[in-house]
Order: C-alpha cells, then structure tokens, then sequence
C-alpha cells in the first residue's frame, strides 16, 4: 500500500460531496418510489402453483425475548432507507409501523403520505412490520427494514422489536394511530469533549 | 410445540459449546425441555418475566463465579460437578470442589442438587465434598457408530478414519465443530489422554448405545435455510428439492428466509420466517448474528428437525453455533451446494464441509466445463460429510406446464410470435444488448415479452410487453424463443423442459457461477447459442440468426432429459439421517 492514510483534502472533498449528493440521490430514489406506488398492480405478484395449499400451517416465530440473553444484546441498527438523507440518522428513534393486509388501493397512497413526509423530514427510522409479504420486495428495493410478523397482533411483537431495534414507538399505517409507546424512552448518551 | 406451552425452561449457565450442555436433550426426561442460555442466575429486570423451571450449572467453576446468586435462587439448581481438566488440573479441581462444599455446607441449600458425569465421577465427587452427588441420568441410546474418533483438547483438530464406499478416508475436523449430540450419533468417541479425567467422563457418559431404528416414527422435518442471493435461485432450488423430498415421504419443510421473495415460498405452501441480513440492516455483523443465532436456537428446539438445510456456497456461522447450542443438537446438516463456481473462487467457504453430514451437488449438464473449486479442489478438514450428486434438480420438471393455447391466453397475448428476454436485473449491463434485441424483433416482426422478478423495480419503458410470473415455466410452452442469463436454474429449466431456440447471454460475476462456461458448453452441445461478451461483433449476426429460429419454428430434440430423480434422493437422505434415527426411546444394551 502506497499511501496509510487518506489525504485530509480528499476527506474533505468526499464528504462535502456526500452532503451535496446524498439529498439528491434520495430525491431520485423518492422520485422512483413515487413513480413505482403509482401502479395499481405494485403488488401483485402473480404466483402460480398448480397445487395451492387452502392455508399455509404458521410455524413458531422465534422470539428473542424469550431468551434471558435477550438483555445483553446490543440493538440492532434501523435502515433510514434510500429515500431519504441526514447526516445521523443514527439520532432518528426507531418507529414501527405495522401494515395489516390492505388493499392496494388503501395501502399504496398511505405508504406514499408517510414516506413522502420521510423525504421531506426524516424524524424516525423506520420498521415496518408487514402481515403479508407483498410489501416487502418494495421495501428491500428501498433499503428499509421490515419484520414479517404474519396474522400475529403487532403488540406481540412490540417487546421482540424493543430488544432488536430499540424500538419507541408503533404506529398503524392506515390510521396513523399510535399502538403502542415505549414507557421510559431510552435517554441519549451525554456527549463528553464537547460544548 | 409453542415454547411456554409445555416446555420446560431450562436455564443454562455455562459455555454454550460444552459437551454435556450439547447432549441435554438426550436425557429422555429432558428431551422436550427448553434450554436457554443464562448469563448470571440473577435475573436483571427484563429476564424476571422469563421465568425458569430450573437452572443447570455445567461446572463447579461456573458455579463459584455465582455462588451468592445460586443460594439465594428461588429456582431449582442442578449443579454439575466436573473432574479435571488438562488446563484445571487435580489439585485445583479438588480445591474449588472443597471450596465450593465448604460453603454449600455454611447455607445449606435445599434447592441445589449436585450432580457428576458418571457413577465414578460422582462418588469421586462426594468423597472431595462430602455431600451426596447422583450421576447423571443416563442418555437415550443411538446407534453405535462404526467410526472412532480420538478427541484430545489439546490438539485443535482430530484426525481419524472414515469408512465411506468401502474407501478408508483420512479424515481432519475441529474438535468443537460439532456438538456432542451429533458427534455420538456419528462416531465412538474416546479421549485419548487419561488426563484429561473430564473428557473421560463425557466420553463414557455419551458411549450408550442401541440397536437400530428402522424408521422416524412420524413425518420428517426439514428446516431450510435460503440466503439471500442475487435472484430467485436459492429458493426455486430449495423448493425443487422440498417438493422431492414430500413426493415420496411425508415431509414437514419450514425455511429460514433471507430472500425479499419468500413470498414464492409461502404461496406454494411452506412456513416462512422472513430474516433480514446484516447487510440488508446495515448492522454490525457480529451483533447480528448474536440474534440471528439465539432466534434460530429457539425455532431448532421448538420445530426440532430432523434435517436442517442450506443452500448456498457461504454459511454465516450463526447457523453452526445454533447447532452447537444446548438443545439443538441431534439433526443432521446438508449442504446444497452446487459447482460451476468460477475458478477464481476462493475455496476457504469449503472447509465448512467438517460441519456437514452431507453435500448434496445439484447435477449441471455443464459439469465436463467446471474448473471450479468444488470439482478441482479438496478441503482440509471434512469431518463426517459425505457427498452425493444428484441429476439437475430443476423445479420446472415438477409442476405441469399450460398448454401454448393456455398459456397464451393466461399471459394476455395475442396471436403473432413472441420471444421471452429474461436478462436478470442485478449485475448485467445489457442496455446495447437491449437496443439490439428489440431493433431485430421490430425488424422480424416478433413480439418482446420482458420477464421481470418479483424483485425487480417496474421496467423503464411504459411501451414494453412486460410479465412478472412465477414459477414463468408453466407459461413456456405459449414462448416461441427465450433469451437469457445462463444462471443454474434458468439454464436447467430451460434444456430439460423447453425445445424451442434459446440465446443465452451468461453474466459472470464473483458471486455467481461460471455462466460463461455453462452456456458456452451448451452451445457446443447444439443445444442453444451465445452471446460473448468478449467478441461484440458476433452479437447482432448471432441475435440476427436466433430470431429467424424463432420465427422459423426450429425444435431442438437433441436437449437432455435427465432430471432429479425423488426417489433415490429420498433414499440418500434417508441414509444420512440413518444415525439420527436412535433418539426413539429404547432400552440401554447392557
């Protein structure tokens, strides 16, 4: 290796071009995604067995909060998504948003009003917690995170997402009605050698 | 069975890899217990609402470093005595079990029941102590193994012989690699220093053995793992070998998914439980997979497989360390994982063969051209695995295609002939391919159907003839001609179900497999054409002479036939869950 450490005016030309092309690149992304909720069939993925079972058995969804280890796990980190840009979003409280099995109708301009307002002003990472699956492909696309909790109530899943993702908060997509909130809200870390 | 329901929970505090942990769920009044891994006995706020049925201490080390909380516990303690270790030696084992006597006798505990390995081993125990010791409950036999495999702590690997196909293998495995549970189904274990009295005693205690079980006494299970890949292949494949398996045998099949299109998965039947990657989450991979680990370890001992399966050339760890937790430890692990790697390829992946019972190679009609690392190269530690190839498994073969007539219809096209493009999204660059590609259809006068993933964003073009379809097989026969990536499953389905003309334009990417060499083979096959990337002048006369096969009708009967055939990869799995067959219960032999 020629060079151990990158030049300071390298560093400094890469990040002011971070601050000047992440808002654009999500403003693409934004821009992609809404072109994308705009197709009625978005989500309709046409699978086509011969033999489709009448209902598919649910299995056991694991749940870390059953393991006494549960506590001595470090959460782990929420995706802003591609929509969006900060430059922490590391500082943005993670949200759940739980998605029922909607119609496409109801569901494709919710998804757009929420996300558009986290294009806007990202102010919560976001994980969504689908009932179906149809969702999820669109969501990969743009780099959000998401929990496939199947016919189970979201509450259930409130006390695995605290532990996995420090989540605060759950809200319902459709009525943006908060479900659920955190009691005693994790308090941030004293920043020290700062003003 | 749901954990809470009728589980016991078991909390364990000790090394998650110790032996006698792995080999808990052999104790047959253990056998539907819940083992959770404990930390400290003391419960912090967020574990008192898991409430434990009892606490098992592996060692008395273990049980010095929490002694005041193992007193005062209102949970039963069951505290296992060990002899020494090459590392604690006599001495230092007698003085912590006289330390650990000296203050069980000062608060008394009725609660802590101490227990050794084996019959010696406790009255050894009671003699340092002075208190009463039990041995442990003796293990459900299994079958006895054929295989002997000296075990020394000192020594990271053993080395041993394996038997296989009348072949006396040399053979190398990490001495951690496995649990016990599975080591004492697959080999006669013995230490092989006499100091090491600790590994003397798990050596006796594990050795019981049985006759042979003819069969599972109820369905089989199968916990398949899909990663995430780059396309649909993992679980089309996974799925091909699921619907195999459940053709001859009852098969109860869950996947472990990291693929966004679990949703194929769950619409043709089968349990998901839907994984992000760290990748996908941008989380520090060793935190990730401190969750990915636990939460695979509850469904492992609540789903209880008898097989857990992967497909894919890289296996992250958690799935290795879930096996060797306390309670997941008595199925077996096949490897699917096919050739064709590029040569490139790095073949360190290969040395998880030791975790593996079985490698089972999905045949590739193109295996005369594989100068990859799986067919040119040996790992060095293979443990107990043993490999099978079967004929190309192809999940087209499987399900019934629509007649043309159909198919047409149920795709909305009209009359005309339409040519499939099925270029893959994730790495190909294919925008002068593209303009090629349509420029000849409009010149010919065929019709483009472009094929798009479940996974893939809605295409550019608002004027393109698009279908996102699947399984897209069962439309083929409404296809007059398919151009496409060469990648395992596309190829695969494509020669042994399809005669019509396909033009495979094969992307190479490190990821992938050697897509060059598939469909270059398959070309000097007569079997289809290709485009080369590396000869572009070639492209347009090559597109030009496909789509007049096209138009013109052309069969290829010369295409192979041969596919997986279910019956004999029932047969080879049931071989290679012959071992595991002996946790039925059965007598002790004397």
């Amino acid at each position: 290796m020629s060079q151990t450490f990158a030049p300071p005016a390298l560093l400094r030309r890469l990040t002011h071009d971070n601050k000047t092309m992440g808002p654009r690149l999500a403003q693409l992304e934004f821009q992609n995604l809404s072109q994308e909720l705009e197709q009625p069939d978005l989500f309709d993925l046409a699978l086509d067995f011969p033999t489709i079972p009448p209902e598919v058995p649910q299995t056991f969804m694991p749940n870390i909060a059953l393991t006494p280890v549960a506590a001595h796990l470090p959460a782990l980190n929420v995706t802003l998504g591609r929509t969006a840009w900060m430059e922490d979003p590391d500082d943005l409280p993670v949200v759940g948003i739980w998605i029922g099995d909607l119609d496409s109708t109801t569901l494709r301009p919710a998804l757009k009003a929420l996300l558009r307002k986290h294009y806007i002003t990202p102010f919560a990472r976001y994980v969504f917690l689908c009932e179906t699956m149809r969702v999820i492909p669109f969501l990969g696309r743009y780099d959000f995170s998401y929990d496939y909790i199947g016919p189970a109530s979201p509450l259930e899943a409130v006390k695995r997402l605290q532990i996995r993702y420090a989540m605060v908060q759950l809200r319902d997509l459709a009525s943006g009605a908060a479900l659920w909130k955190a009691q005693t809200p994790p308090v941030a870390e004293p920043v020290t050698g700062q003003d | 069975m749901m954990p809470g329901e009728a589980q016991r929970r078991v909390g364990v505090l000790g090394p998650a890899c110790d032996p006698f942990g792995q080999v808990l769920e052999d104790q047959p009044a253990r056998a539907h217990d819940l083992f959770l891994p404990l930390i400290s006995p003391s419960p912090d706020a967020a574990e008192r609402s898991i409430p434990l049925d009892e606490i098992l201490v592996l060692s008395q080390n273990e049980a010095l470093a929490h002694l005041p909380a193992l007193l005062q516990s209102a949970t039963p303690v069951t505290l296992i005595l060990r002899r020494n270790t090459l590392q604690q030696d006599h001495t230092q084992t007698e003085a912590a079990l006289r330390m650990l006597a000296t203050a069980l006798k000062a608060s008394p505990a009725d609660h802590i029941q101490l227990c050794a390995l084996t019959p010696e081993a406790a009255q050894y125990c009671e003699t340092v102590t002075g208190l009463p010791v039990s041995a442990a409950p003796a293990l459900r036999p299994v079958q006895r193994p054929e295989t002997s495999l000296p075990l020394d702590r000192g020594q990271p690997q053993a080395t041993f012989f394996l038997d296989t196909h009348q072949i006396r293998d040399v053979r190398r495995i990490k001495i951690d690699a496995l649990s016990w549970g599975r080591l004492r189904r697959l080999a006669r274990l013995h230490a092989t220093d006499p100091n090491d009295q600790d590994l003397v005693d798990l050596c006796a205690y594990v050795s019981t053995y049985g006759p042979a079980v003819p069969a599972l006494p109820r369905a089989r299970r199968m916990l398949a793992v899909v990663p995430n890949g780059v396309g649909l292949g993992h679980i089309t494949r996974m799925m091909a070998l699921a619907r195999a398996l459940q053709s001859e045998r009852e098969t109860e099949v869950v996947f472990w998914c990291f693929s966004r299109a679990a949703e194929i998965l769950q619409a043709a039947g089968y349990p998901i439980v839907l994984r992000q990657t760290a990748a996908h989450l941008r989380a520090h991979p060793p935190d990730w997979r401190d969750f990915e680990t636990q939460e695979f370890a509850l469904l492992l001992q609540t789903f209880k497989p008898d097989i857990v399966a992967y497909d894919g050339a890289m296996i992250d760890p958690f799935v290795f360390a879930a096996l060797r937790m306390p309670g997941c430890g008595t199925c077996a692990f096949l490897w699917v994982r096919r050739g064709m790697l590029s040569p490139d390829a790095d073949p360190l992946f290969m040395e998880n063969e030791q975790f593996c019972d079985l490698i089972l190679e999905p045949g590739d009609l193109a295996v005369a051209v594989d100068q990859g690392p799986t067919r040119l190269h040996q790992a060095h530690t293979r443990g107990f695995c043993q490999t099978y190839e079967t004929q190309p498994v192809s999940l087209a073969v499987t399900l019934p295609a629509y007649s043309p007539r159909e198919a047409r219809k149920r795709m909305g096209l009209r009359r005309g002939i339409y040519c499939l493009i099925s270029l893959g999204g994730a790495f190909g660059d294919w925008d002068a391919l593209e303009t090629a590609l349509v420029a000849e259809a409009k010149r010919q006068k065929i019709t483009l159907i472009w094929a798009q993933s479940p996974l893939a964003p809605p295409p550019r073009s608002q004027n393109a003839l698009i279908r996102r379809l699947f399984p897209l097989s069962r439309y083929l026969p409404g296809i007059d001609g398919v151009v496409t990536a060469a990648g395992y499953n596309s190829f695969h389905e494509l020669m042994l179900t399809y005669d019509k003309p396909v033009l495979f334009a094969p992307t190479n990417h490190i990821r992938m497999d050697d897509q060059v060499a598939r469909a270059s083979f398959a070309a000097t096959q007569n079997w289809a054409d290709v485009l080369q990337a590396d000869t572009p002048e070639d492209i347009t006369p090559k597109i030009r002479a496909f789509m007049q096969a096209v138009k013109s009708g052309t069969r290829f009967p010369q295409r192979p036939k041969q596919a997986l055939e279910a019956a004999a990869l029932n047969k080879r799995i049931d071989q290679m869950l012959q071992p595991y067959m002996g946790h039925a219960s059965q007598e002790p032999e004397t």
